[in-house]
């Protein structure tokens, strides 16, 4: 490998001992700000958790009224909590090593985020999209059936008045195809996204 | 190798081309985690394309060390300069589980040839034909190799290895300390080889240090002529120097 030797001598890491120290304890103080900025928000997000979501029902009706506004709310709030939860476990469990090495590569906070972090916690994400489609489709169910003037649920409710039997199980076949079709998309978007850890899996 | 007109040169830009051939300069470097001194003051001086090895007893703060010289330590004090490209291995391999072989290779490079690059460096650690394996597929001797062609592949100035073969069978060790001595033949590299392993460090390395209560407490070059050979008289005596200054005892009957 012939290569020209560098033609000035650049200082990489040349810092002063104060330099160091200074960097040190901002780097603490901005740790504890955010530890605590992330003990406050996830206070607040526990006790919206630990919340039934479907119990917003009646605040719901009152905010929005029924129709489309009703169901789309519903299902976002059922889908928004298992997607965060667990890519926010997923993004804390990534390995600490991998990072650093990624460092060392002399990649840049942004592609560190970009190659390291989102590709970690992608697995975890993946588990969050798939309870949040159940969430979701449960909560479809209920935005349908308890307050809607259109939707499969309303029909199911009005053959529920009739006694039409048969249009009561169509429904209940036609959630079941549809829950089945979005976990079939899932799986197959998670097979592609996730290739890599087939290899994890044969060792 | 490159290519310097050093008989030319006056003695004024012959001191400075003697500082120009000093890729690390560390001076007083101390850090300390919670009460416990690790580094206390350590100097320390690695000139172009020589292999330092760092010796030391477990906990003696060897990796410590590199990691503050690699930047990966912004807890510590004193000062380190490095001049050039620096690349690390790590005892683990640390390759993307995510990305394949060759693009974990690649990984923050950029270039029209960067295919090109990645697959010469994967050749010359003997995987020219794994580049689209996924890092699980691979052996632990095979995933350090891909890790020493990732340091490779970026051309580095100073290679710091933090007990880059202890984490593999003994044969497999053999096998890359050979191909690291190769590679180190082949490019322009200085190395700062941490390791535990005495008769590793006088197998490849130009010097030897033993860190010591948190300062350099031996400096000594390795003047054997390559091919080293471990049953060498010579090799056996500098072997027992250093494992006495550690405090390991030469045979099992002593302790």
């Amino acid at each position: 490998m012939a290569r020209a030797a560098p033609a000035g001598r650049r200082q990489a890491t040349a810092r002063s001992g104060t330099a160091f120290t200074s960097s040190a304890s901002a780097r603490s103080r901005g740790r504890s700000s955010s530890a605590s900025g992330v003990i406050c928000v996830s206070r607040t997000n526990s006790l919206a958790r630990m919340l039934p979501h479907l119990g917003l029902v009646p605040l719901l009706l009152i905010w929005v009224g029924i129709g489309e506004p009703l169901k789309i709310s519903l299902v976002a709030l059922g889908a928004f909590f298992p997607v965060y939860l667990n890519t926010y476990s997923g993004i804390r469990g990534i390995d600490e090593r991998l990072v650093e090495a990624a460092r060392t590569c002399g990649l840049s906070a942004a592609a560190r985020l970009r190659h390291v972090v989102l590709p970690g916690a992608l697995p975890s994400l993946f588990l969050g999209l798939r309870l949040a489609f159940g969430a979701g489709w449960l909560s479809l169910v209920v935005g349908e059936q308890v307050n809607a003037d259109s939707g499969l649920g309303f029909m199911m409710m009005e053959a529920r008045e009739f006694a039409q039997t048969e249009v009561v199980v169509l429904g209940l076949l036609i959630y079941a195809l549809l829950g089945l079709l979005s976990d079939l998309a899932l799986r197959t978007a998670e097979g592609r996204a996730l290739a890599w850890r087939r290899g994890l899996e044969a060792s | 190798m490159a290519a310097r007109p050093r008989g030319e040169l006056s003695p004024v830009t012959r001191a400075a081309d003697l500082a120009a051939e000093t890729v690390v300069t560390a001076r007083k470097v101390t850090r300390a985690f919670g009460g416990t001194t690790v580094l206390d003051g350590v100097d320390l001086r690695i000139r172009r394309g020589e292999v330092v090895a760092l010796l030391g007893a477990s906990g003696s703060g060897k990796s410590t060390l590199l990691r503050v010289l690699a930047g990966l330590d912004s807890g510590a004090d004193g000062e380190v300069s490095t001049s050039g490209r620096t690349a690390v291995v790590f005892q683990e391999h640390r390759l993307l589980p995510w990305k394949r072989v060759a693009d974990n290779i690649a990984l923050g490079l950029r270039g029209p040839d960067l295919a090109r690059r990645t697959a010469a460096a994967l050749a010359e650690v003997g995987l020219a034909d794994r580049g689209r394996a996924w890092p699980a597929e691979l052996s632990g001797g095979q995933a350090q190799r891909v890790a020493l062609a990732r340091a490779l592949v970026r051309e580095p100035d100073i290679l710091l290895l933090d007990e880059p073969f202890a984490a593999l069978d003994a044969l497999n060790r053999l096998r890359m300390q050979a191909l690291f001595f190769r590679l180190r033949g082949e490019h322009d590299f200085a190395a700062l080889l941490v390791t535990h392993d005495v008769n590793e460090a006088l197998l490849i390395a130009d010097r030897l240090l033993v860190l010591e209560d948190g300062r350099i407490a031996e400096d000594t070059p390795v003047t054997l002529a390559h091919p080293r050979a471990q049953d060498d008289p010579a090799f056996g005596a500098l072997r027992r120097h250093l494992l006495t200054r550690l405090r390991v005892p030469l045979r099992p009957d002593q302790s």
